[in-house]
C-alpha cells in the first residue's frame, strides 16, 4: 500500500502486514486463493481464535494460499474512497476482488452492515446473483450462519459447523472442477451443496404463509439435501491446530497464546446459543495440550496463555492439566489464565495455580438475581456458591469482583431484578465478614448487566425479547435499588440488543433491510461511536419491515423458523422440553451426570461425554 | 503476598539493530513487545526483574516516530549472567537471523556507555514531490536556513510555537535526480529532541511540497547515525 497513504491515517500497523508467522506464498505454486475476512477493524479480528485455526488449516495446504482482510477503520475507508482504492488482502497486498474465495467469519449479527461495507470496499455487486464468473465465490460461516437467512441474499455458500476439514474440502472440490475444465458458478454452487455442511441458499426457495410465516424451504434439485447438518471434528486430538501462527505487532484486544482444550458444553443454559450449537463435547488429551502449548511457546514467544473452551472448570482433566501447566509456566515466566470460570468450581487450588487470577479482579457471571429464575434458565449455581468463591478471593486480599447478569430473561419479574441488587450487597457484606479480608482497601463489585437476546437453536429460540422500552425501564430500577456506592453498574444498550434479535431469528426478507442501510453508509455497529438507532428505525420504515416481527414477538412452536433448514445436532424435541422445564423452574442435570437426550450424540466424536 | 524471589546476576546487554520497511509502523511499545518476544523466540537468557509482575527489562535508546526508518537503533537488555560469564558469539549466534523482516542485528556487545550521552542523530529524507529539481532543492535549502526558524509545534499540553534553528546541527538539501534529499543532523537530547518530520512541515508549508496527488508523491526519512557530539555513539 502507498506510503503516504499509510503515514496519513491513524494506527497504520493495521494495514501494513508483514506480521511475524504471517504466510507468504509463490502465485505460481497455488491453484486457490482465499481471502479470508474478519468483518471488524485489524484489532478485533487478529484476536479471533477461529479465523487463525481456518487461515493455518488452509494454508497447510500447498496449492492453497490463504490471506487475511479487516475492514478499514472510518479514516482510512474515506481515503480509500477519496482515491478510489479496493481493499487488498494483507499479505500480498492484492485485490480481495481477484480472488478465488472471499470468506467472511459472522461472530455477532451486528457485523452484517461491516460485511456489505467490505463487499462494497472490494469493488464487489453486494447481491449473489449480481455477482459474475469473475468475482470470487462468497462464503460465510461462524456463529451466525446456524442462521444464514437474513444475509442469504448476499452469500453464495455457508459453512456450517466446524471448518477446518470442510473448507479444505470445498476448496478442493473447486480445485478440481477447474482443472477438469467442468466450472462454472452455476454447477460449482450446485456440487458444493451436495457436499456435507453447505448451505448454499440460491437452490433454495422460500414461500410464507397469508400471517407472514415461513410455510416452507423448497430445494431447487432432488439431490440437495433438505436440512443441512452441521460439520463437527471427531478427534480434536488429530486435527490442526495453529501452534505456529501469526502474532500482531501493534496492540490488539487480545493479543496472547490460546489454547483451546475442548468444544462443546456440558451445561445447557437455556439462553446460550454456543452451549447448544457446539455438542457435542469433544476433549483433546492433556498430552496434547501440553505438548501443543510447548510447541506455542517456543514459535512466539508470548509471556501469556489463555485456556480456551466454553467453561474451563468443566474439562475432564483440569487438576491434571493444570499441575503439569505449573511448573512449566512458572519457569518460563509463562501466565496462565483461565477465563470462563464457573463461580461452583472455584477454589483455592485453582486460584494458586493460576497467575490471572492472583493480578487484577475476579468475574464471575450469576446471570439473574434470584434462586427461581437461575434454575428457570439452567445456570445451576446458588448464591452459597458465590459467597463462597468470593470469600476464597477475599481470603488472600482480593477486594474487588465483577458479576456478569442478564436482563429481560424469560419468566423474569421485578424481583428478580431487585434480586441483582441483593445480591451484590451480600457479596459487599460477604468482605467485612471475612476475618481476612484486606484491611488496606475497600472492597468493588462491579455488575455488569447485558440484555436477554433470544437466539436460534436454544430453548428461548421462541421466546419474546422484552421491547427496549421495557428493558430501559428495568434498567432504571436496578439503578433506583443500587445505592452503595461501593457497586458500580454497567449495562448495555438495549436498542442495540434490540437490533442484535432482530437479525438473529430474521429471515430472508431483511435483506432488502441490510441493503438499504449499506446504502446509507451503514457500518460498524458493534461500535457504539458508530450505532446509530434513529437512522436504523428510519430504515426499516422505508423498507415496511416491522423490527418487532423479528424481536418480540413469540414465536409458534409449529412454526416453520427460518433456521429450520440446518441441523445443529440438538432436535427441536429436546428444546421444546428444556422450554418447558423452564416455565415449570425445573433445572437439568449436566450432560456428564446424565444424558438428557439432545440428539448431538448422533453426530460422533472421540473423548466426549456422550453415551 | 511478594512471593520470595532468588537474586539472580544479570548484566546489560546491548543490541544495535534495524527498524525499516513495514516495521516502521509500528510504534515504540509495539517494538518493546516484538522484542521481547524475538528474544525468548531466539533462546536468550533473558533476565526478569524480581518483584510482583517479574518481566524483561528493555530499554531503547531514542525514540524515532511511526513511518520513520532506522538503520542504527540501540537497546539494552539484562540478560543473566556477569560479564564475564556471557558469551557474545553465543548470544550473536542466537541472534543471527531474526525472522522479522527489516529487523536486523547489527552489533551485539556490552555497553560502556550510557543512551543519556546521546546528542545527536542524522537523518536522510527523500521526498518525491511533483515538480522536484534542482531549483526547488535550492529553495528548501534556504527556508531551512533561516534563523530563527518558528514552527507550531503540537504538545499534549496544546499548541505553540518554537524556534527549531537551534535543534539543527546541520541541514543540507540537494536533488539527486528523482528526489529532493535533505540530510540534516538533529539534536537528540533530553534538552530538546527535534523529529525530522517537522522539517518536511516547513517545506511544506513555505514551498509547496507535497502538495500534489498523494498516491504520487512519497517521502521516507531514514535515521543513519546515532552521534554523540560528532562521533558515532557506541
Amino acid at each position: 500500500m502507498n506510503s503516504t497513504l499509510l503515514k496519513s491515517v491513524l494506527k497504520p500497523g493495521r494495514y501494513s502486514g508483514g506480521e511475524h508467522g504471517q504466510v507468504i506464498k509463490d502465485k505460481n505454486d497455488i491453484n486457490c486463493r482465499f481471502a479470508f475476512c474478519f468483518p471488524d477493524t485489524y484489532e478485533i479480528g487478529m484476536s479471533n481464535l477461529g479465523m487463525r485455526v481456518l487461515y493455518g488449516a488452509l494454508n497447510e495446504e500447498k496449492d492453497i494460499w490463504c490471506e487475511r482482510v479487516f475492514a478499514p477503520w472510518l479514516d482510512m475507508q474515506e481515503k480509500m474512497r477519496e482515491h478510489s482504492l479496493q481493499l487488498t488482502a494483507l499479505e500480498s497486498g492484492d485485490k480481495v476482488k481477484d480472488f478465488d474465495f472471499l470468506g467472511f467469519t459472522l461472530q455477532y449479527e451486528l457485523c452484517y452492515t461491516t460485511v456489505l461495507n467490505v463487499l462494497d470496499l472490494a469493488g464487489m455487486p453486494l447481491r449473489a446473483y449480481e455477482r459474475g464468473e469473475e468475482f470470487p465465490i462468497v462464503i460465510g460461516g461462524g456463529h451466525c450462519a446456524y442462521n444464514p437467512e437474513p444475509i442469504a441474499e448476499f452469500f453464495d455458500i455457508f459453512s456450517i459447523g466446524e471448518g477446518e476439514e470442510a473448507l479444505v474440502e470445498l476448496c478442493r472440490l473447486y480445485i478440481d472442477m477447474k482443472k477438469s475444465g467442468e466450472y462454472t458458478k452455476a454447477k460449482f454452487l450446485h456440487a458444493a451443496a451436495k457436499l456435507e455442511g453447505f448451505y448454499v441458499p440460491s437452490l433454495y426457495d422460500v414461500s410464507y404463509k397469508e400471517d407472514g410465516t415461513i410455510e416452507k424451504f423448497t430445494p431447487k434439485y432432488d439431490d440437495i439435501p433438505t436440512k443441512i447438518r452441521k460439520r463437527i471434528i471427531k478427534d480434536l486430538d488429530k486435527v490442526y491446530y495453529p501452534t505456529k501462527t501469526y502474532a500482531p505487532y501493534i496492540e490488539t484486544v487480545q493479543d496472547k497464546m490460546v489454547l483451546e482444550v475442548y468444544r462443546g458444553c456440558i451445561r445447557g443454559c437455556r439462553f446460550c446459543q454456543a452451549g447448544m450449537v457446539c455438542r457435542p463435547v469433544r476433549e483433546k488429551t492433556v498430552d496434547k495440550l501440553f505438548d501443543d502449548a510447548k510447541c506455542m511457546y517456543a514459535n512466539s514467544g508470548y509471556d501469556e496463555m489463555t485456556l480456551s473452551s466454553l467453561s474451563i472448570s468443566d474439562y475432564s482433566n483440569i487438576d491434571e492439566l493444570t499441575d503439569k501447566f505449573a511448573d512449566w509456566t512458572t519457569k518460563n515466566h509463562i501466565s496462565l489464565s483461565l477465563p470462563s470460570l464457573r463461580l461452583d468450581s472455584f477454589t483455592r487450588e485453582l486460584m494458586d495455580k493460576v497467575s490471572t487470577v492472583r493480578t487484577g479482579s475476579l468475574t464471575f457471571a450469576p446471570e439473574a438475581g434470584t434462586q427461581r429464575l437461575r434454575d428457570a434458565i439452567n445456570k445451576n449455581v446458588c448464591e452459597e456458591d458465590l459467597l463462597r468463591a468470593v470469600n476464597v478471593a477475599y481470603d488472600v486480599g482480593k477486594t474487588s469482583v465483577k458479576l456478569y447478569f442478564m436482563n429481560g430473561l424469560p419468566t423474569e419479574t421485578d424481583e428478580d431484578i431487585e434480586g441483582i441488587a441483593l445480591l451484590a450487597k451480600n457479596v459487599i457484606e460477604a468482605f467485612y465478614q471475612n476475618p481476612n479480608h484486606n484491611k488496606q482497601r475497600r472492597p468493588s463489585v462491579t455488575v455488569s448487566v447485558s440484555c436477554f437476546v433470544p437466539k436460534p437453536f436454544t430453548p428461548f429460540q421462541w421466546e419474546k425479547q422484552n421491547t427496549f422500552e421495557e428493558l430501559m425501564r428495568k434498567q432504571d430500577l436496578l439503578k433506583s435499588k443500587i445505592t452503595d456506592r461501593k457497586i458500580v453498574y454497567n449495562y448495555h444498550d438495549a436498542t442495540v440488543s434490540f437490533l442484535e434479535a432482530v437479525f438473529a431469528r430474521g429471515d430472508r426478507r431483511l435483506s432488502k433491510v441490510l441493503l438499504k442501510a449499506a446504502e446509507k453508509g451503514v457500518k460498524f455497529d458493534a461500535w457504539s461511536e458508530c450505532f446509530d438507532f434513529e437512522r436504523w428505525k428510519e430504515i426499516f420504515s422505508e423498507c415496511g419491515v416491522d423490527p418487532n416481527y423479528y424481536a418480540t414477538r413469540g414465536f409458534g412452536l409449529d412454526e416453520v423458523l427460518p433456521w429450520d433448514i440446518i441441523d445443529c445436532g440438538v432436535t427441536k424435541q429436546f428444546l421444546l422440553r428444556e422450554r418447558e422445564k423452564a416455565y415449570e423452574g425445573v433445572p437439568t442435570k449436566n450432560c456428564r451426570e446424565q444424558c438428557n437426550g439432545c440428539g448431538a450424540n448422533k453426530l460422533g466424536g472421540e473423548r466426549s461425554c456422550c453415551p | 503476598m511478594l512471593p520470595v524471589r532468588e537474586k539472580v546476576e544479570h548484566t546489560a546487554l546491548r543490541i544495535k539493530f534495524t527498524k525499516t520497511g513495514k516495521l516502521q509502523y509500528i510504534s515504540h511499545l509495539d517494538l518493546h513487545r516484538t522484542f521481547c518476544r524475538l528474544l525468548v523466540r531466539c533462546g536468550i537468557p533473558v533476565w526478569y526483574s524480581e518483584g510482583f509482575t517479574p518481566h524483561p527489562r528493555l530499554q531503547f535508546a531514542t525514540p524515532l516516530s511511526v513511518g520513520s526508518e532506522s538503520l542504527c537503533e540501540y537497546m539494552d537488555v539484562y540478560v543473566i549472567g556477569n560479564a564475564d560469564t556471557v558469551d557474545l558469539d553465543v548470544m550473536r549466534w542466537k541472534l543471527r537471523e531474526t525472522d522479522i523482516d527489516g529487523l536486523e542485528i547489527k552489533e551485539v556487545y556490552l555497553p560502556s556507555t550510557k543512551f543519556s550521552t546521546i546528542t545527536h542523530s542524522d537523518y536522510t529524507v527523500r521526498i518525491k514531490t511533483d515538480g522536484a529539481s534542482q531549483a526547488l532543492a535550492a529553495k528548501c535549502n534556504e527556508a531551512l536556513h533561516v534563523s530563527p526558524l518558528v514552527i507550531l509545534k503540537r504538545t499534549k499540553s496544546g499548541e505553540k510555537d518554537v524556534d527549531i534553528s537551534t535543534q539543527i546541527k546541520s541541514v543540507d538539501v540537494s536533488f539527486d535526480g528523482e528526489a529532493i534529499v535533505i540530510k540534516a543532523c538533529l539534536a537528540a537530547d533530553s534538552a530538546g529532541f527535534l523529529k525530522p518530520d517537522y522539517l518536511i512541515n516547513v517545506l511544506k508549508d513555505r514551498c509547496g511540497i507535497l502538495s500534489g496527488d498523494v498516491l504520487k508523491e512519497e517521502y521516507s526519512i531514514l535515521r543513519t547515525a546515532v552521534l554523540v557530539g560528532d562521533e558515532e555513539f557506541h
